[in-house]
């Protein structure tokens, strides 16, 4: 095996192994019976439309994946946005649409009406047997902050929007910014920020373009629970732009190391995806290689190095 | 980047492959100093690839065409080839394609090399096509020029100069041209050691 090839295929292993971990670190925060793994930060607020599209995508590698997504399309589905989980499923590499039809109809099956439309796979009821009957929902601690303000606010645009100013590094945000990072389109955020501005809940700057901030420290406060370390801080992460980064990496090296695509190709649509979810790497200063000192079919070795920047920082 | 005859095989061949993906097959015939490089005329280096013609073949017989326009899909798979291999956009281009307004030497599709890159087959015109373009550029650009030293590698034979020439005499109606081609071609034939006529 020459060297293009062991990076292609450590790469996949990499990558497999990362989504994996963090989709069950994410489960486990959600009262999920899954186990919590060895990841530690548990801080960064989960964004579940990507995570219930990642878990769909992964339960070829991970069957027990089944059993919790039956359980949270009982339990969970009424805190989903239909509109947002079709529209980060439609920019999915491969098969997205796919995977958001795939749990429509589990979602369907379990009387959500509102999925119906989406439901377009054959009946699933051996999903549905297999739930984890005797788990709770428990929505508690920074990492579940949207879902959180989704239970009390309704889902939305507002819920989501006030999650990401509490929970940004950044502090503040402009309407691309926060379209961009959650997936709503400009118009929805920019009427949603002008409602949460005359509330009073969100600050806006005078500069042009003008940015939106929150006062953070005020709502960690009222959502902290009991059993939260004081120094607990939710931190917004790019769920959105990593799960599916990991996931077409996945595909990318399975693609590789299976020759079923050409070299020229494999290395090129690596590219793309680095491309792609660069504005993720940078959000979390995660390292990328200088993209431009591995020209044509010597970038398997910047990948490698971007999932393994991207494994450090997950852990 | 300079581009030797192993990084544009490479070249060609990710062209190819993305061509493929796109479902377009494309021939196309290629001059100047990619030519030169990749037929293995002369051992130097290029910075771009000259694109000067397609190619194809009606009932056996090969026609040429201008290279422009050419295929969105051949446009989309250049310029990621020149992104994933940090070239300029304009690495393969069809800027050459402006010598069809006066013609292409003669003969110059019975001295062509082909060689196919998935769905992309790229003809390296050869000696018979090279040499009136090198001499026309040469008379354009004088003794200094890298097609004055690409002559020079080239080494034409007196005939293969002399047929040149006469097609040379015909890109241009300029008072002094004809005589501008003699005295190139004087000077090359001297530079050659070649005696004069």
């Amino acid at each position: 095996m020459n060297n293009f090839a062991e990076h292609w295929e450590e790469a996949g292993i990499k990558a497999r192994e990362i989504a994996l971990q963090l989709v069950w670190n994410q489960w486990s925060s959600l009262g999920s019976m899954a186990r919590s793994t060895s990841f530690k930060n548990k801080n960064r607020v989960i964004d579940p439309e990507s995570l219930v599209l990642t878990s769909v995508a992964l339960q070829k590698e991970e069957r027990r994946l089944t059993e919790v997504l039956a359980w949270w399309a009982h339990d969970g589905t009424g805190l989903l946005s239909v509109q947002r989980m079709k529209k980060m499923a439609s920019k999915t590499r491969s098969n997205g649409k796919d995977l958001f039809s795939e749990y429509a109809q589990l979602a369907a099956l379990c009387g959500h009406r509102s999925w119906n439309n989406y439901a377009e796979h054959e009946n699933q009821p051996e999903l549905l047997h297999n739930h984890q009957k005797d788990t709770r929902l428990e929505l508690r601690g920074p990492e579940n902050l949207l879902l959180r303000l989704r239970a009390t606010f309704g889902v939305g645009a507002k819920a989501d929007i006030m999650s990401f100013l509490v929970s940004t590094p950044q502090f503040s945000a402009t309407v691309p910014e926060i379209s961009k990072y959650l997936d709503f389109s400009n118009k929805a955020v920019r009427d949603a920020l002008k409602d949460m501005n005359v509330a009073g809940l969100v600050r806006e700057s005078s500069g042009r373009p003008a940015s939106y901030s929150t006062n953070q420290l005020a709502w960690v406060d009222l959502m902290r629970s009991k059993s939260d370390n004081k120094t607990d801080h939710p931190e917004w992460a790019l769920w959105s732009a990593i799960f599916p980064f990991l996931t077409s990496a996945m595909e990318i090296c399975t693609a590789a190391v299976s020759s079923s695509l050409n070299s020229f190709l494999v290395n090129s649509y690596a590219r793309d995806l680095i491309e792609t979810y660069q504005y993720a790497f940078e959000f979390h200063q995660i390292e990328l290689p200088d993209l431009a000192e591995y020209p044509g079919r010597e970038f398997s070795a910047a990948f490698l190095q971007s999932i393994n920047s991207l494994a450090s920082w997950a852990k | 980047m300079d581009l030797t005859a192993d990084i544009l095989e490479e070249l060609f061949s990710a062209l190819g492959a993305h061509l493929e993906v796109a479902s377009l097959s494309i021939s196309i015939v290629v001059v100047g100093g990619a030519s030169l490089a990749a037929g293995k005329l002369i051992d130097r280096t290029t910075k771009d690839v000259d694109v000067i013609a397609k190619a194809e073949r009606i009932d056996g017989n090969l026609i040429l065409s201008k290279a422009s326009p050419v295929p969105i899909e051949f446009t989309s798979a250049v310029e990621r080839v020149s992104r994933d291999y940090g070239l300029p956009k304009d690495w393969l281009n069809t800027v050459i394609d402006s010598q069809w307004e006066f013609g292409l030497p003669p003969g110059i599709e019975e001295d062509i090399t082909w060689k196919t890159y998935s769905t992309l087959t790229v003809g390296f015109v050869g000696r018979k096509g090279l040499i009136p373009l090198k001499l026309f550029a040469s008379v354009d650009q004088g003794p200094r020029s890298k097609h004055w030293q690409d002559l020079i590698n080239l080494a034409p034979t007196d005939v293969e100069l002399s047929q040149a020439a006469t097609w040379v005499k015909t890109q241009d109606d300029g008072a002094h041209f004809k005589q501008d081609v003699e005295q190139a071609s004087e000077q090359l034939r001297r530079a050659l050691g070649r005696s004069g006529n």
